[in-house]
């Protein structure tokens, strides 16, 4: 198969024929003899464009979202009264006072109803980095004031983003949000996992009546539609269980979404596998069954698990916000990028404040994001087999 | 074959069981029951309900009753006399709501279905013979923002532009002028107006999967050695590819077709919640939100017959054309 | 002095004679009045000649033979209606939308008929399919006379026998009705003697005085009840028809029960074959998939307008059943005709901004429950927060700790009303200057009241500590709620304040029908919910805790209810509140009514039982240009006066004729 003739710019392909781009082609043949599974896929992974591209935006977010408290201007609590719906301000520049925005205030039109914003152009609101601003705790533990960006003078306000109906900073929410909205995919994705190896390897290495049953039940599953389930489940949650229970057993029940797959896939690549001659050797010389599933079968697809599981967290970032949308997942004042867009969600929204629909760009970038590099994954994980299921 | 057959149907009969058990389950998970969302109702329009009153309605409905005595009344009636009993919510037998909007669903569900397939096999087809060209980024760059953008959003957006630059109300499958009349040439129009945005909405989030699936399957057969052949004999390259790779490479969609059932409801759900869709997924939504029992029990149990009716054509067919799944080999 | 609830027909049957006998005559015209001054450009008569008494639409059934002439339709004495602007023409579809296939509310704004209606002031019920009646000086007795030659939207006459039919058969079965209601009870679950008197005459009888039953009956949520045709409904009742027979129907129909079937017919609004009494009767029904339901006018109503002709002006109503957002942009793009209900405040900018260039007006009701309130749950389990929320100083400190002008200017551009909740201006139980005790923001006060009745420790987060040395944390239960004042943020802002001043309030926002198994659990501490100003006397359960549903004291309330079996026995404050809701129901005259209101509004005012926030400043209307005869005035928009129908929609038409 390897032998296609046809030229071809598949990057398999391309890794056995093309010439290194840099360095000594001897080195780098040398290298790819003797490179480890885990360094022939990075090696091809890094020839996606996209897919890097998709990866370095995810390390910015989550990087972004451990440090919240340093990144957001305000904390989500802070809120100004004359500032419901403020636009977004963009940030003018003078060599004098480095970044600055003009202080507003807004009014309510009792003929239109519309937000009468009116700029104070006498007076500037100095932006600077590094600035001294209300104080937070990172990771639940470090105290801090310092935010990454915003008004130097404590108290004053600015709103790259805008502000939404009660005044508060939209920049801020959104980052406070990330934080639930991507761990709540790598959470559940988590779970899956567990469920999908435990299950999956169970049917896929023992076969028989045991597969039979395990698939069944999977079948059974995926023929009920999920969001049913996902709603009779998220409406079962007591309500009084505060902000983090709720979120992990949202979790849990998202990641009924993704184990079944996942023990289809995991048990496809091992019936497929355990008749391999190097499993078959290992069992000859008397290899236990615990250290052949370990040592054997589990490197030769773990590479295609991971491409799996990071297509099944966008799934499950999306999921938050549908289950948000249908006023059963988190609820304000808990923040997730959901809650926001379901505040969001409204003709006045749309037609007269669109900035609050900003959480939703960052949803479609972290989704697509996730998308290209499980796509990048799952074509550079498997050199010999199918570049897909 | 007939062997075979026979023995799928077998199979579906616990399936749908147990499909059934854990519906009727489900459904009564959250806590409160139809009445306690009814006064909730009540009290939203601005009335108020006496609590007493309450007591004795719960024993009408039999609601205070163990789980398996209700599911047993309700699987039985479905059984032996095609009832599938009264919806709580309106007051009107289940099986003829469920029959008002099944046709219905049924459209949207196919129209999106197709308009995914239209969109996505062009595109997977191009991705694979394009493999790595701009193109093809701009594809894959396209699925995955459509799939990425909450729809309910796309919804409301959508709807809002019609409005706003065209004037054109959104909202629902038929214009009022047209909702109750026969159906004619005109309404059919009507209809096709109404339905653009969730077959796009819908349908264009779908895309992604399919690009992508079908991207591999062809890129799989591309490499064997017949497609070589083929063009060491010199065929021209369009029918070199039309000819058989990508008629393979359809096989798996089209044995597969039963598994889309249920994700046609799915997808409908919340795009139909937005548009007023008169859709069954709405009705569900409804059903399951106030704890309809009956009424969300019958759609469920409908929409996994239907799945399980798909997927055994699906089986079957499959079967027909490949012998080793008949045998159980594969 | 202490009270049981099954006492209280001993009320003071003493002070009988002194109150001047009530006839009231609702003579043709005396309806409107308050039109007079209205002006404006309002177009003139312009389309219907002197002779057109009817809709061509129905002249032509006339004319077919189909129907009978007008004169045969209409009652001998037709209730004559004056428009507020102008006398209209025939024809037109109005279209309207809704959230929801089940909600009939638009029967209540557009296709009512009672015994009594609401004056053009909703303030005193008149009489309307009455011609006449008759109040006796005790408050017990009510005759009812009903207008000659009234007839059911099928033809059918309507007369005294469907009262009686209603009464005995429906309110007075113990299937149908298993506990008498309480706008129809003696007051001990029974519901009052009633008597056929003649052909057109009906007598109720009350064991003891009921002065709230007229208001009942004006009231369209209540009063479309009482209107059931006998010669339709009989037939799927038992007592009535042969009961294996009405087991057949109800069975083929999908129903397990004939009360349940019953029910289904009678429901004007989802079965297009009831007869009705009202000006619009359904012909398509709203549950199908298509979403759209469809008014036509009754060819047999009895309302003329002064020329004498027939009512409604317009036509057909159109109902779209939409979800909120669809509803928003159809408002938004003047495809509605005429609608208030339904609509959400925050959607307002948008209708104004496009009410020009679309062809409507946005009008400003005045808006009536909305006001945001918290209630305590002073019924409460904990012992300790029970006696907290007893506490006077503990309820005027809460609520001084609340910055209400920052939640008004956050949330409502500061154009929204604060005020405690209480019977409001031109309300018959306001007392000046209610609404405004502890109002003021003044955490100050609140700090030194806390710390007076014991609160005056707090732990490292500066939350106050309660005697038994647990942090001063409340659950507010609520349900989430943005078309009106957009609850959470206004709670979280009542929680950032009262966190000042060490009071740890905790959000908790539930689905609706968990917060209505919550209250009558009892299992709650404070609720947050919209709080009733104007004629609360019909639900009084919003001041008084009358029923286990209450949002401020469910386990009063089932001791109430439940005569001190069940329930909590409440303090003194309370059982004086409950003393004074007995006076005011079965008070003699208007006056001992009306007295008895005003204390119980001076108890709330002084106490503060319930914490008033905000209110909107008024609830938008839409109606077309073309649309003449919708009110003007700012009515109440309100359940009570049946919303849109406070402008007596029959009297509604289009300028353009369509």
């Amino acid at each position: 198969m390897s032998l296609a003739p046809i030229p071809s710019d598949d990057p398999k392909e391309q890794l056995e024929t093309a010439e290194p781009e840099s360095g000594d082609p001897k080195d780098e043949r040398v290298q790819l003899a003797t490179a480890s599974q885990r360094q022939l896929i990075w090696m091809r992974f890094r020839r996606h464009k996209m897919a890097m591209l998709g990866l370095w935006i995810l390390i910015l977010m989550y990087f972004v979202a451990a440090l919240a408290g340093f990144f957001a201007p305000f904390t989500t609590n802070s809120a100004h009264s004359t500032h419901a719906y403020h636009p977004p301000q963009l940030p003018k520049f003078s060599i004098s006072d480095g970044f600055y925005v003009h202080p507003s205030e807004g009014r309510t039109d009792i003929d239109t109803l519309k937000r009468v914003f009116e700029e104070d152009t006498s007076e500037k609101v100095e932006l600077g980095f590094f600035v001294k601003g209300e104080p937070y705790k990172l990771f639940g533990v470090i105290e801090s004031d310092r935010h990454f960006f915003g008004p130097k003078e404590m108290g004053e306000r600015f709103y790259l983003f805008g502000a939404d109906r009660a005044g508060a900073d939209v920049l801020s929410k959104l980052i406070y949000g990330s934080q639930v909205s991507l761990s709540i995919g790598l959470v559940g994705v988590a779970i899956s996992l567990v469920l999908g190896l435990i299950l999956g390897g169970i049917s896929g290495y023992f076969g028989g009546w045991v597969d039979n049953l395990i698939q069944r039940f999977i079948e059974l599953i995926m023929s009920i539609p999920t969001l049913p389930l996902w709603l009779g489940l998220a409406a079962a949650i007591p309500p009084t269980f505060g902000i983090v229970p709720t979120y992990l057993m949202i979790t849990v029940i998202l990641s009924l979404l993704g184990w079944t797959s996942l023990a289809r896939v995991i048990r496809g690549r091992l019936l497929q596998t355990r008749d391999e001659d190097f499993v078959l050797a290992a069992r000859l010389d008397g290899v236990s069954t615990a250290r052949i599933i370990r040592r054997h079968l589990l490197p030769s697809f773990m590479s295609h698990i991971i491409a799996t599981v990071s297509l099944s967290v966008p799934a499950m970032i999306l999921a938050e916000t549908s289950l948000s949308f249908l006023g059963l997942g988190m609820r304000a004042p808990a923040i997730s990028w959901g809650v926001l867009l379901q505040d969001a969600q409204s003709v006045k929204t749309v037609a007269t404040a669109p900035w609050l629909l900003i959480p939703g760009i960052a949803v479609v970038l972290a989704v697509v994001a996730y998308n290209f590099v499980g796509d990048g994954l799952r074509d550079s994980a498997d050199p010999y087999g199918k570049r897909s299921e | 074959m007939l062997r075979y057959i026979a023995i799928r149907l077998l199979h579906a009969i616990p399936t749908l069981f147990i499909i059934s058990v854990i519906a009727f389950f489900v459904i009564q998970l959250p806590p409160g029951d139809f009445l306690s969302t009814q006064i909730a109702y009540l009290e939203s329009q601005g009335a108020s309900v006496d609590s007493s009153q309450i007591e004795a309605l719960r024993i009408r409905y039999g609601i205070g009753d163990p789980f398996w005595v209700q599911y047993w009344k309700w699987i039985t009636a479905i059984l032996f006399n095609g009832d599938f009993g009264l919806s709580f919510q309106y007051q009107r037998p289940v099986s003829g709501l469920i029959m008002d909007r099944l046709g219905l669903t049924l459209i949207l569900g196919l129209a999106t279905l197709f308009f995914t397939w239209i969109i996505a096999l062009p595109a997977g087809i191009y991705s694979a013979i394009r493999q790595h060209s701009i193109g093809e980024y701009i594809i894959s760059g396209l699925g995955f923002v459509a799939l990425a953008i909450p729809n309910f959003l796309a919804a409301l957006v959508l709807a809002y532009i019609a409005f706003a630059f065209f004037g054109h109300s959104v909202g629902g499958l038929f214009s009022p002028e047209h909702a109750n009349a026969p159906w004619s040439l005109a309404k059919i129009g009507d209809l096709l107006q109404h339905l653009w945005i969730p077959v796009i909405v819908i349908g264009l989030a779908g895309t992604a999967g399919i690009i992508r699936t079908m991207r591999a399957n062809l890129l799989d057969e591309l490499h064997k050695p017949y497609v070589t052949a083929a063009r060491a004999k010199g065929l021209p390259e369009r029918r070199v590819i039309a000819k058989y790779p990508v008629r393979i490479s359809l096989n798996p969609f089209i044995s597969t077709i039963g598994w889309n059932i249920p994700q046609l409801f799915d997808g409908e759900v919340i795009v139909a919640q937005v548009l007023a869709l008169g859709t069954m997924g709405p009705l569900l939504l409804t059903a399951l939100k106030s704890q309809d029992m009956y009424l969300a029990g019958g759609i469920l149990l409908i929409i996994a017959v239907l799945t399980v009716i798909g997927t055994l054509i699906s089986d079957i067919a499959l079967a027909a054309v490949d012998p080793r799944v008949r045998f159980g080999k594969a | 002095m202490t009270h049981s609830p099954n006492t209280r027909t001993a009320t003071r049957m003493g002070v009988l004679a002194t109150s001047v006998a009530l006839f009231l005559t609702a003579c043709s015209g005396s309806t409107t009045d308050a039109n007079e001054d209205a002006e404006g450009n309002v177009p003139e008569n312009t389309g219907t000649p002197d002779d057109v008494m009817e809709s061509p639409m129905l002249t032509e059934l006339v004319d077919s033979g189909d129907l009978p002439p007008l004169e045969e339709r209409l009652p001998a004495e037709p209730m004559v209606m004056t428009p507020v602007h102008s006398e209209g023409q025939y024809g037109g579809t109005l279209k309207r939308a809704q959230a929801d296939a089940q909600n009939r509310a638009i029967t209540e704004s557009f296709q009512n008929a009672g015994l009594l209606e609401w004056d053009w002031d909703a303030e005193e019920p008149i009489a309307s399919l009455a011609e006449d009646f008759e109040v006796s000086d005790d408050n017990r007795e009510y005759t009812f006379k009903l207008r000659d030659g009234l007839k059911w939207s099928d033809g059918e006459p309507f007369t005294a026998e469907d009262l009686m039919f209603t009464f005995e058969d429906w309110l007075g079965n113990e299937t149908t009705m298993p506990f008498a209601p309480f706008w129809f009870s003696d007051g001990d679950g029974n519901t009052p003697q009633t008597e056929q008197i003649d052909e057109l005459t009906v007598k109720v009888t009350f064991s003891e005085p009921f002065s709230l039953f007229t208001k009942y009956l004006a009231h369209p949520g209540v009063s479309h009840q009482f209107i059931k045709p006998k010669h339709y409904l009989s037939q799927f009742h038992p007592d009535y028809t042969d009961p294996d027979e009405v087991d057949d129907l109800v069975k083929e129909a999908g129903f397990d029960a004939w009360d349940q079937y019953f029910g289904d017919r009678d429901n004007a609004w989802t079965n297009p074959d009831r007869p009705v009494m009202g000006a619009y009767v359904v012909s398509s029904a709203p549950s199908s998939q298509s979403g759209t339901a469809e008014m036509e006018r009754n060819p047999y109503f009895w309302k003329t307008d002064p020329a004498g002709r027939q009512l409604p002006y317009i036509d057909n109503i159109q109902v779209q059943v939409l979800e909120q957002d669809s509803i928003d942009l159809r408002a938004a793009n003047g495809d509605l005709d005429f609608q208030a209900n339904f609509l959400g405040y925050n959607t307002t900018e948008v209708y104004l901004e496009n009410a020009e260039s679309r062809g409507y007006n946005v009008l400003r009701w005045e808006s009536t429950g909305t006001l945001l309130g918290l209630n305590f749950n002073v019924s409460v389990p904990d012992d300790d927060m029970r006696e907290l929320f007893l506490d006077r100083d503990f309820r005027a400190a809460f609520s001084q700790a609340i910055n209400r002008d920052e939640i008004n200017e956050t949330l409502l551009g500061g154009l929204g009303i604060i005020t405690q909740p209480t019977a409001p201006e031109g309300s018959e139980y306001h007392i000046d200057g209610a609404g405004q005790n502890n109002i003021e923001y003044d955490p100050d006060q609140a700090n030194e009241l806390l710390d007076g009745i014991g609160l005056d420790e707090t732990n490292s987060d500066g939350i106050r500590l309660m005697e038994n040395g647990d942090p001063l944390q409340i659950t507010l239960s609520y349900v989430e709620n943005n078309t009106f004042v957009p609850n959470t943020d206004a709670y979280n802002m009542v929680s950032k304040d009262l966190k000042e001043v060490g009071i740890d309030l905790v959000l908790r926002p539930v689905d609706g029908s968990l917060y209505a198994e919550l209250r009558g659990g009892n299992d709650f501490e404070m609720s947050g919910t919209n709080v009733a100003e104007d004629d609360w006397d019909l639900e009084p359960v919003w001041y008084i805790p009358t029923a286990a549903n209450s949002h401020s004291a469910p386990g009063y309330g089932a001791w109430y209810t439940s005569g001190g079996d069940e329930g909590m026995e409440p303090p003194a404050e309370f059982k004086e509140l409950m003393d004074l809701w007995d006076d005011l129901r079965t008070a003699e005259s208007d006056e001992d009514r009306i007295a008895a209101g005003k204390q119980i509004m001076q108890i709330h005012d002084d106490e503060t039982f319930i914490i008033g926030l905000v209110k909107l400043p008024f609830h938008p209307v839409i109606a077309s240009q073309d649309l003449i005869n919708v009110r003007d005035d700012e009515p109440k928009f309100s359940f009570y006066y049946g919303r849109e129908g406070i402008t007596k929609p029959e009297l509604l038409y289009f300028s353009s004729g369509e």
